[in-house]
């Protein structure tokens, strides 16, 4: 039981290992931000895997409340809590990155708008888990919550949007985006699977936890 | 139509309760008044300020009032030990929750009648020319609101701190609509026609079909004891 | 462009601190829920054991 967890943990660390080298040694310096732009192979990565946490979150909320399987509820649980941790990363690398490239900490851009909001609903949700007492009630409202949360996210991507720009919606979901060079995309990829893996692992480790805890204290 | 007749019912005991007691509805057109003149000290007397913010003012108006009602949505039932009576209510458990959004739903917009009137009154509105298009905005807007301001009620009606709990929940979530609602009001105000605001329109319209699909479906794991 | 190492440090630093941070947590949890089960089998062991030698 313990061993699967052990080894996705070694494998989390050695493809953060190797995002780092990737980021830091290959990648070139890009043209015209410099080595600022280095931050990007934490930044998007970090939301990405966070995108996909919520999506866990949904899926496990949504057959919680069909199946009534303790198993998803910690899932979900887990799958919130790691979320909200990687979208706190995202948040803050972008408010770093941000002040050298634009010169400010925060802006209220389209972008950064809606992935704070997406960052209040889960935080709203992790505080309603930690607020009711009762194990069982916690989880069908939780599973609730996941579900409304989730299903928001892109209402507020589109409201969002459409409150920065002035002008008719744009046809496209995500416009303007650049072509970039191979090797970016690379180092990317590379990243964003240290990621994946690392999301992997603290599930599995936050999951068994709530397992136990719920087992010593019950 | 036994569906129907079952929100009903959840309606008219609610209508009923309120009719006697007037509990809520009287605080509640107070708290818009005082809503009003807090609005009006926070920003001084200018009128020509008070005019640029007046949509946003006029839905924070509307979302306040409405946090403070909706919170109270199932405190009679929590207070009176009555919960096990909706428990124990036979058939659909959605029945229940769409007779309480419609309760609500009608609890909001006469607050927001007498904040619209207020507001005419106070900072010259000139609402007849608006109305038709701006009833339509508000209540877009109001149905996303009370949709998931019900279920929430119903899910913080157990929590000690539920005062707090409740907005805190439901705020964040309630971004699209208020955005929604704010700039399409923005427009109507602005003597605007409706495609101008169209995609903001659809906007609030996808966010009352998703809300209340999720909370018919979902209410029913709310209810249970 | 001017290159600002030290906006990429802080990044890369805070993401560390964030990450190591929740994983030291999650073992010192996992440590103290080890502890209390351990102290709990040890009670309930001698629950067992001691009402047999008094009433000897």
């Amino acid at each position: 039981m313990k061993d699967p967890q052990r080894a996705l943990g070694w494998l989390a660390a050695i493809g953060l290992a190797a995002g780092l080298v990737v980021a830091f040694g290959i990648a070139p310096r890009e043209a015209t931000q410099g080595n600022v732009q280095r931050i990007m192979y934490l930044h998007v990565p970090a939301i990405l895997v966070a995108y996909l946490a919520f999506g866990v979150v949904l899926v496990a909320s949504t057959t919680y409340l069909w199946r009534r399987a303790a198993g998803a509820d910690r899932l979900a649980h887990a799958s919130a809590e790691v979320g909200v941790i990687f979208t706190a990363i995202n948040i803050a690398t972008g408010s770093i990155w941000g002040k050298p490239t634009w010169g400010t900490w925060w802006t209220w851009d389209a972008r950064l708008t809606s992935v704070s909001i997406m960052f209040v609903i889960y935080l709203a949700y992790l505080l309603l888990r930690a607020m009711l007492e009762d194990r069982e009630q916690a989880a069908r409202f939780a599973a609730v919550l996941g579900i409304v949360a989730a299903l928001d996210i892109p209402l507020v991507h589109f409201s969002v949007y459409w409150w920065r720009t002035l002008h008719q919606p744009p046809t496209v979901l995500r416009p303007g985006s650049i072509p970039m060079d191979a090797t970016f995309v690379a180092a990317l990829t590379i990243n964003l699977a240290a990621f994946a893996l690392l999301y992997g692992y603290f599930v599995a480790k936050r999951v068994r936890l709530l397992k136990r805890e719920q087992e010593v204290l019950a | 139509m036994i569906y129907a007749r079952r929100a009903w019912i959840v309606l008219w005991k609610d209508f009923l309760s309120e009719r006697r007691s007037k509990e809520t509805l009287n605080a509640l057109f107070f708290f818009a008044l005082l809503l009003l003149f807090l609005f009006q000290f926070a920003l001084g007397a200018d009128r020509e300020r008070l005019t640029a913010a007046l949509p946003g003012l006029l839905w924070l108006g509307f979302i306040l009032s409405g946090l403070v009602g909706l919170g109270r949505a199932f405190l009679a039932e929590r207070e009176n030990d009555c919960w096990e009576g909706l428990v124990m209510m036979p058939g659909d458990k959605s029945a229940i929750y769409l007779g309480k959004v419609a309760g609500n739903l009608v609890l909001m917009v006469l607050v927001e009648a007498i904040l619209l009137v207020l507001f005419a009154v106070f900072f010259n509105i000139d609402l007849a020319t608006h109305l038709i298009r701006l009833t339509a905005v508000i209540g877009l807007g109001t149905i996303g609101f009370a949709a998931v301001g019900t279920l929430f009620a119903a899910m913080t009606a157990h929590v000690r701190a539920r005062e707090l709990l409740f907005p805190v929940l439901l705020l964040p979530v309630q971004v699209p609509v208020l955005l929604g609602a704010v700039k399409a009001t923005e427009a109507v105000l602005r003597g605007e026609p409706l495609d101008t605001v169209a995609h903001w329109l659809g906007l609030l319209a996808a966010a009352d079909a998703i809300y209340l699909t999720v909370g018919v479906l979902t209410f029913d794991a709310i209810l249970e004891a | 462009m001017r290159d600002n190492w030290s906006f990429v440090f802080a990044a890369y630093g805070l993401a560390a601190l964030v990450l190591g941070g929740y994983w030291r947590r999650l073992n010192r949890r996992e440590r103290e829920l080890a502890a209390l089960e351990h102290r709990r089998g040890a009670a309930r062991a001698e629950l067992r054991t001691r009402p047999s030698t008094p009433q000897r």
